[in-house]
């Protein structure tokens, strides 16, 4: 019966790609230009030629047609900027680059708001509660390239600065850009996580603070339940479903959202690619990188859904009312 | 009411809390594989104490950025300054650039021209090879120039091998490819042209000139320049490693006929895109040689940084669009010319190392007599420069011819969305607001849509920057002025373009450079475009370094001759 | 026995209420007046309004620019907070850009809590089939990169104020529906859902009557996020230069200036940031006092 839903579920997410494909194949074409506009004006011949080596001199439709059988063989088209250069292999090198700042900044973000989250509705109204909203606030509060130029600035140039003054070394402390090692990462996974941490903090504490109220909290104390064991298997668990909704979106924001980020930093991510991409018209790439993250995005949220039935058991009950 | 067991919960949230750096921590394996982080350290990751102790055995290394990822490292591929930039330094051109930016021998050992200016002999070098040990020959020249007209590569930018002779009928197949104007026999390299060109030698540093191994090039399936393991050079460095978007290692390359005047082993090229990071990183000593704009300068001068500045060939004008009433009013585009105080925009606006007009071509551009620029040469031929009484003057003769006031005047100006083309177009938006009670509109867009509304001429006026595509005032005069969708008008001008072939038949470049210069007096008393500035920028290299060169024409930074000093 | 006295039965005694009746909403609006965090950042919200609305009635020349005074530091004559890169008075500028981001901010945010909460009740309490197809909608919505229909508006309908919101529109409701119907999914299951449709009632009226009054809430808490999301938003625009039109000046635009200066002339940088970070604080803390207001189970 699960097995069903599952199946329904992978069918409707492939149909929903499916759409996807279609709706950003046809509106990247409805943007006004070409890849091979420049300043310098072309003769003809040498845009006929280009565009017959991409294929876009045919009607629209044949060229949706081609494309979609060549997704199916793995081929995401070559890009009309890299020359030569296959979408899938470019995906191939950045993606696991962003994927693994993404998922710092996820766990950061998350294990952070949530505990964060706690703490503040826990102590509601007292100072600490104040202390860690104004410190989550200001991940929401201050754009990304605000921060992220400020904390280069700061801890890159001046505190890395002082470090090398006073212990007479070279050793940069806080690497100023680009993606090497653990160190490296410090920095663009805070300024890139602030934000959702602020956010999980939010949802987690009011939730809380709602959840807190209810009769079966007090039920549960009067039963004699400790501090801890009503905190986390009673008041966590409930609370956490609006987070969990939030989590869901901010996966996708994440990953596709760094780009900010990963132009400060250096960081040899997807991000740039992906905005590029439109402004360059590089139909290949901006098709092929919408197509990679939408099938992430869909299955991602695919698991959400059925996460659902996991944490609140009265929506499994109520799906299998359908 | 509500009582917290301090004692559990702060053990559970501490544990939480170690659990979760640990985990960030364990990822930290998941990072890139650390590569040589900081560019002149040792292998151990952990920096050497400082590259002040060069000795025999230890590598001379030189970091540089480039702003945005190369697109590729096939020479034919194409131009823009980042792949010039390092194609430029792996492939040995016909000819090379000297530090006065004269042509002087490359591959070629010397050259003659006939007598009639469109037939170059070239003797190509015998002892030059390419990075994996083939010899690089007259042919390679041949076969690059052909794969572009074979539309195996680059075919959006074949036009600029069009000077050859039949190079544009055979890209359209009207004729053979073995016609075309372009033989390599043994050592010799003989190439025709459609018509004289007095720059020639200096148009063949320019990359879809540049020479491939035939042999190599078809191994690679047509993936050529797209990996390190996919490119030889036959230039001073081939590609080491390319960590895409990352690190490009550039090392001597051994075959190299020069190799022994090559003091630096190993150039590492970091894709920084962010002006302030590299800036940073100059600070920290991560990077040798940065490149910026005018507002960094006192940042980088303040840490001890040496500012210098450089013309980089870029000429920022107004283009106006001749079909519409009020910008193809010839007394109008005058007065609008006249309007426009380039000292102060210079100083108030850009505050950079740019300098105000003085005519359409730009400042650093050569003239073909040697050493000598062509502004440097001609001086000013900006005829309508910055009078407010004449402007006041123009506009109201303008506005008589037109039968309309200032106030019935709506102008759409349009212009790319980056700096300081922005601020510059919110600038002229006001100045010219003030000046004359007209209304504008100013619109910045982005790179395809701008293109797109530029080809369209849905605009009145348009701010362009024009960078030298070869090295000669022609690139200004010629496409800039006379482009498909730029100037329509001026495409039929037989005027015009009768003067400028008239030059090419000039022999002395002297008196050729003095023909051009009144085709520019020509054009500027016409003002289809109003220039405005001439772009220069700053740039900072370490003390340490030595030897490298700029130049108004890409590649901006040659660093061929560079070396580290003590 | 005699220390007790009966007290004397009065029907109309016992019967009396000992506390007053207040409505929901005064009763909301009194604990919101108590919660001084709440009202300090509702005092510095319609300070911030003011300061963008009547502001531009008393400076407002944003355009003006001044070549040989550019860049000048706080206190100069003529410009109290300094002028930018154009010899533009900061001032101005930032009372113009409050009144642009502010706009901005609440339009949006509105009209995609409206669209979002009702796209999200429908979804959430059809569930099955609708629930489905919806929330592939949203899928859809979210998947298609925004650059592109940021771009294709802003060609077809020039750059200007109505075409940035209704781009903002076009995708940020989606957040809000999302969260509405997991609430949904949630409150449908409860008692008094349960017994409204046992009397009767139809379904769009449990929608707007019980569920969503009830998923209020978060709904609230996201409002009050979502406002600094867009003004967020409208900042990314700004840095990758899709934001306003020229000469145009908002938080976003105001703000990726100073940081392209940044460090210098830090005054054109910490302002814009300031003002901007200041409000999302006091928005966020508004709506934390909201909420608690709000919540009927915290009534003492």
């Amino acid at each position: 019966m699960m097995l069903n839903y599952v199946i329904r579920r992978v069918g409707i997410s492939l149909l929903t790609i499916f759409v996807i494909i279609t709706v950003t194949f046809f509106l990247m074409y409805m943007l006004p230009g070409t890849p091979f506009l420049g300043d310098r004006p072309l003769p003809e011949a040498v845009v006929a030629a280009a565009n017959a080596k991409y294929g876009l001199d045919k009607p629209i439709a044949e060229r949706y047609i081609i494309y979609l059988s060549n997704i199916i063989h793995g081929d995401f088209g070559t890009s009309t900027v890299y020359t030569n250069r296959d979408v899938t292999s470019i995906i191939k090198t950045a993606f696991p680059v962003s994927a693994s700042l993404g998922i710092r900044a996820l766990i950061f973000g998350v294990t952070g708001g949530i505990l964060l989250g706690i703490y503040s509705a826990l102590h509601h109204n007292k100072l600490g509660d104040s202390v860690s909203t104004v410190v989550a606030i200001i991940g929401v509060s201050i754009p990304s390239f605000i921060l992220g130029t400020m904390l280069q600035y700061a801890l890159g140039v001046k505190v890395s600065g002082l470090f090398k003054d006073i212990f007479n070394t070279d050793y940069q402390l806080f690497p100023l850009a680009r993606w090497e090692s653990f160190r490296y990462t410090l920095i663009p996974t805070f300024v890139l996580g602030l934000g959702s941490l602020a956010g999980v903090m939010r949802m987690m504490r009011s939730s809380m603070l709602e959840v807190v109220n209810q009769d079966y909290i007090k039920t549960a104390k009067s039963k004699g339940l400790g501090g801890t064991a009503i905190t986390w298997r009673h008041m966590a668990r409930n609370a956490i479903m609006p987070v969990y909704t939030v989590v869901g979106t901010m996966t996708g924001v994440i990953l596709t959202g760094s780009f900010v980020i990963e132009n400060i930093f250096s960081i040899p991510g997807l991000g740039k690619y992906f905005v590029n991409s439109v402004s360059s018209r590089d139909y290949p790439m901006t098709i092929g990188l919408t197509l990679f993250f939408a099938i992430f995005i869909v299955f991602v949220n695919m698991f959400i859904d059925l996460g659902y039935g996991l944490i609140d058991p009265r929506i499994r009950i109520a799906k299998g009312e359908k | 009411m509500k009582k917290i067991f301090y004692n559990r919960k702060s053990l559970s949230l501490t544990l939480i809390t170690f659990l979760f750096f640990s985990l960030a921590a364990a990822c930290g394996g998941r990072a890139a594989e650390p590569a040589d982080s900081q560019g002149s350290t040792a292998a151990s990751g952990e920096p050497a104490s400082g590259i002040d102790e060069v000795s025999d055995n230890e590598e001379v290394v030189l970091n540089v950025n480039v702003t945005a990822e190369p697109t590729s490292f096939d020479p034919n591929a194409g131009i823009g300054d980042t792949l010039m930039f390092t194609n430029g330094h792996l492939y040995e051109a016909v000819t090379r650039l000297d530090d006065n930016d004269n042509p002087v021998p490359g591959m070629a050992l010397d050259w003659t021209v006939s007598d009639d200016g469109l037939t170059y002999e070239f003797t190509i070098r015998g002892d030059n090879g390419w990075s994996n040990g083939a010899k690089a020959t007259a042919a390679d020249f041949e076969y690059g120039i052909k794969r572009i007209l074979s539309h195996q590569i680059g075919e959006n930018w074949a036009f600029l091998v069009f000077d050859i002779k039949n190079a544009a009928a055979a890209f359209s197949g009207d004729v053979p490819l073995d016609e075309v104007g372009i033989k390599a026999d043994g050592n010799k390299l003989t190439i025709t042209l459609e018509h004289p060109e007095a720059y020639f030698p200096r148009l063949l540093t320019f990359a879809p000139y540049f020479g491939v191994n035939q042999e190599f090039v078809e191994s690679t399936n047509g993936r050529y320049g797209t990996e390190a393991a996919l490119t030889i050079s036959s230039g001073p460095y081939y590609v080491d490693s390319w960590e895409h978007d990352n690190l490009i290692v550039l090392r001597k390359n051994p075959y190299y006929w020069n190799k022994d005047n090559i003091k630096i082993d190993k150039i590492n090229i970091y894709v920084i895109g962010d002006e302030n990071t590299a800036i940073n990183l100059f600070q920290t000593g991560e990077l040798d040689i940065i490149d910026f704009s005018g507002e960094k300068k006192n940042i980088v001068e303040a840490n001890g940084g040496n500012v210098q500045t450089y013309q980089n060939g870029r000429s920022v004008y107004l283009q106006a669009n001749l079909r519409n009433a009020v910008s193809g009013n010839k007394k109008i585009r005058q007065a609008i010319s006249s309007a426009i105080d380039r000292e102060l925009f210079v100083t108030g606006v850009l505050k950079d190392a740019s300098s105000p007009a003085e005519g359409l071509v730009a400042g650093g551009i050569a003239s073909g007599v040697p050493s000598r620029t062509f502004r440097d040469l001609t001086g000013k031929t900006l005829v309508y420069d910055y009078d407010p009484d004449r402007a006041q003057a123009l506009f109201g003769e303008g506005l008589a011819e037109l039968g309309i006031t200032a106030a019935d005047i709506e102008l759409r100006l349009i212009s790319r969305n980056s700096e300081p083309y922005m601020k510059a177009t919110a600038a002229l938006q006001e100045m010219l607001q003030n000046t004359f009670g007209i209304k504008i509109n100013a619109e910045s867009l982005e790179s395809t849509s701008y293109t797109a509304t530029r080809s369209d001429m849905n605009y009145d006026f348009c701010l362009v920057s024009w960078g030298a595509d070869w090295d000669d005032p022609t690139t200004f005069l010629y496409e800039g002025v006379l482009g498909d969708y730029v100037n329509p008008q001026y495409a039929d001008s037989s005027a015009y373009l009768k003067a400028l072939h008239d030059a090419e038949t000039i022999r002395d470049p002297l008196e050729r450079a003095e023909s051009l210069a009144d085709a520019e007096r020509a054009i500027l008393e016409d003002t289809p475009l109003i220039p405005i500035w001439s772009e220069a920028r700053f740039y900072a290299v370490a003390d340490k370094v030595r030897g490298t060169h700029r130049r108004a024409i890409v590649p901006y930074l040659d660093i061929v001759k560079a070396e580290i000093v003590k | 026995m005699a220390d007790f006295t009966p007290i004397p039965k009065n029907i109309e005694e016992s019967n009396r209420s000992v506390r007053v009746f207040v409505s929901y909403g005064k009763d909301a609006w009194n604990r919101l007046k108590k919660n001084k965090v709440a009202v300090a950042s509702l005092v510095f919200i319609i300070f911030v309004i003011l300061f963008g609305f009547a502001g531009s009635v008393f400076f407002p020349n944003y355009t003006k620019q001044n070549l040989l005074n550019t860049f000048a530091p706080p206190g100069s004559p003529g410009a109290p907070l300094g002028t930018d890169e154009l010899g533009r008075d900061l001032l101005s500028r930032l009372v113009r850009g409050t009144k642009i981001s502010i706009s901005i901010g609440l339009t949006v945010a509105t009209i995609n809590i409206i669209i979002g909460s009702v796209y999200g009740g429908i979804a959430g309490y059809f569930g099955g089939a609708a629930d489905m197809i919806m929330m592939r909608i949203v899928d859809i919505v979210i998947s298609i990169p925004e650059m592109i229909i940021l771009i294709l508006l802003l060609t077809i309908i020039s750059k200007g104020m109505p075409t940035l919101i209704l781009a903002l529109c076009l995708t940020g409701w989606t957040g809000t529906a999302r969260l509405v119907r997991g609430q949904v999914l949630q409150l449908r299951e409860q008692e008094y859902i349960l017994s409204a449709r046992v009397l009767g009632a139809g379904k769009f009226f449990i929608i707007l009557r019980h569920l969503l009054p009830n998923a209020i809430d978060p709904i609230i808490v996201r409002f009050a996020m979502s406002i600094p999301g867009v003004i967020f938003a409208e900042a990314f625009l700004s840095y990758i230069g899709l934001g306003v039109s020229i000469p145009d000046a908002s938080w976003g635009n105001l703000a990726q200036v100073g940081s392209n200066q940044f460090p210098n002339y830090l005054w054109l940088f910490f302002m814009p940031a300031t003002l901007f970070s200041l409000t999302m604080l006091a928005f966020n803390l508004l709506g934390d006092g909201l909420r608690d207001a709000l919540d009927p189970k915290q009534r003492w």
